[in-house]
């Protein structure tokens, strides 16, 4: 490992030895990720894999049991996920956290606000203001535009995995871990968000826990597969369709036929 | 009908000081979950405060403002020292603001001592007013009342429904990870948002110890009066706590009136019906 600053530049998120324990569970052990700037990962494994966990982990909405996170070269471990949204992470949720009661417009805004933590302020949302026109482009960026001014309780499922695509890319993010972005989407829907998530800027990092394998294949370069809180294998697309044990363990032996 | 005008007032008032009390805690409810048993002591402390400040000063205004103070400094000591640590916890959270409430009593009872208070009020609002309309004198004091509960309102409404602060609470009010998640600092929020509840309660404290009077025991009256409030109103909203405070202030002042010996009936029967029929209070949302 290296010791000098080249560091900082090496990898855009570096876990090493994460392990993390609830009670005398080991959701997840011993995993070593290592993210290049710009590259696009997928994260694959079955159900109770720990993928959840270990996104947590790196995230900061859980403290790492075992093990060290690093952000581009910084040790993050013990931040708090406010911190790390400083820092350039962004991340979505399985089930989508949306704020029911908000405009996509709002909903926006406060993305924008919180990347820059700003919050105790009194005076109106209304007016020209730099946050609220970022708002506006990122409603555009995630196609939302003619829903700016709605409720978010009035989305269809499709528009608020849009949205929450939109708020992970508030303020420049630089690493976005993506929780089944897909999840719950109609088969019209897929193509959508298989095409927001490739129009991303490419030097975005993107680390996405995706259960579809056609979205996952198609938008990523590079798998990790974790099985039972472990990481079982890592490669290319390819590679990872031709290895043995993923097919054991994941694919069920049937999927590449 | 003199009796009805006058009843009706009477119960205003009440609703107007139940509504400046319970508004703050259904604030600290809705975007924490932490039901704050100690929320009837920050509006006592809020009241001994603002009576030391007017008797050492002659300021009515300043009174209000230092209880207000006062009793925010609290609050923000509270969850910052105490609560803070157990968010999440709700139950946890209950059983200790009822320990800090009943240490507060006591901290309160050896300074202040157990008589009754009675904030001297201003020229301007001591005497009473013949109401035009109605044909009835009424006393100043309670009208401003009425007034500054409705000021309160409005601006609360405002703060919540057109600010960025309150476009933040509503958020965390929805969903306190995602909030986190956007990065926002949710400890110092909610710090500020328990100092902001306990500066409603610090100010309807000195109002209460002005329009009627405060001693031991006026925080459990108003911790019982903003629990039916919330529970009828719904948690969480400014106009849950404005249309359950009315409906509990009139059904009170009615029910002494007019059936005495079953006065405090009507309110709980209230309570009891909203918590069979739409247990998440009149305008509050149901949890998914």
């Amino acid at each position: 490992m290296p010791v000098n600053g080249t560091q900082n530049h090496a990898n855009a998120l570096d876990a090493r030895g994460i392990g993390k324990r609830f009670g005398g569970f080991w959701a997840v052990q011993d995993i070593n990720l290592t993210v290049r700037p710009g590259e696009r990962r997928a994260i694959l494994g079955p159900n109770g894999a720990g993928k959840t966990s270990l996104f947590n982990v790196l995230t900061g909405d859980l403290t790492a049991s075992a093990g060290t996170v690093r952000l581009f070269g910084q040790d993050v471990t013990r931040e708090p996920i406010h911190k790390r949204i400083r820092r350039g992470l962004r991340r979505s949720y399985q089930h989508a956290h949306l704020f029911e009661g908000l405009t996509v417009r709002e909903t926006l805004f406060l993305a924008v606000a919180g990347v820059q933590g700003s919050w105790a302020q009194v005076w109106p949302l209304k007016g020209s203001d730099k946050r609220l026109a970022e708002a506006d482009r990122l409603a555009e960026v995630a196609g939302l535009t003619s829903f700016s001014e709605r409720a978010v309780s009035e989305l269809s499922h499709g528009q608020r995995r849009q949205l929450e695509i939109g708020i992970a890319l508030a303020e420049n993010p630089r690493v976005l871990l993506l929780d089944e972005p897909a999840a719950g989407l109609s088969p019209a829907e897929r193509p959508k968000l298989s095409a927001l998530l490739m129009a991303l800027p490419q030097e975005v990092t993107v680390v996405l826990i995706e259960h579809d394998m056609e979205i996952a294949l198609q938008t990523s370069e590079s798998v990790s597969v974790l099985y039972n809180g472990r990481m079982l294998a890592e490669g290319t697309p390819d590679a990872i369709m031709q290895n043995e044990d993923v097919h054991q363990v994941y694919l069920g032996g049937g999927y590449a036929q | 009908m003199t009796l009805f005008f006058i009843v009706t007032l009477n119960g205003l008032t009440l609703a107007a000081l139940y509504f400046l009390a319970a508004t703050g805690f259904s604030l600290i409810f809705g975007l924490m979950r932490t039901v704050n048993m100690a929320h009837g002591a920050l509006l006592l402390l809020g009241g001994y405060v603002g009576f030391s400040v007017v008797e050492a000063t002659g300021s009515w205004g300043l009174g209000v403002i230092a209880g207000g103070l006062a009793a925010a400094l609290a609050g923000a000591l509270v969850q910052f020292g105490i609560l803070g640590w157990m968010q999440g916890d709700e139950l946890r959270q209950t059983l200790a603001s009822i320990a800090i409430s009943i240490i507060m009593a006591d901290l309160m009872l050896w300074h202040w001592g157990g008589i009754t208070y009675q904030v001297t009020l201003p020229e301007l609002l001591s005497g009473g007013q013949r109401l035009p309309l109605l044909g009835v004198g009424y006393a100043s004091i309670r009208l401003a009342l009425m007034a500054f509960a409705l000021v309160i309102g409005v601006a609360l409404w405002f703060l919540i429904q057109k600010t960025r602060f309150g476009a933040v609470i509503r958020a965390g009010v929805d969903d306190q990870a995602m909030l986190r998640a956007l990065g926002f600092p949710i400890k110092r929020i909610f710090i500020s948002v328990f100092a902001l509840g306990g500066m409603l309660a610090g100010m309807a404290g000195v109002v209460a110890a002005s329009a009627l009077s405060i001693a031991p025991g006026t925080d459990l009256q108003f911790l019982l009066s903003s629990l039916v409030v919330v529970i009828v109103g719904g948690m969480g909203s400014v106009g849950g706590a404005a249309l359950g405070a009315l409906l509990v202030g009139l059904a009170e002042q009615y029910g002494l009136a007019y059936a005495p010996t079953y006065g405090a009936v009507f309110t709980f029967a209230i309570m009891v019906l909203v918590l069979a029929v739409r247990p998440q209070g009149l305008l509050g949302r149901a949890e998914k």
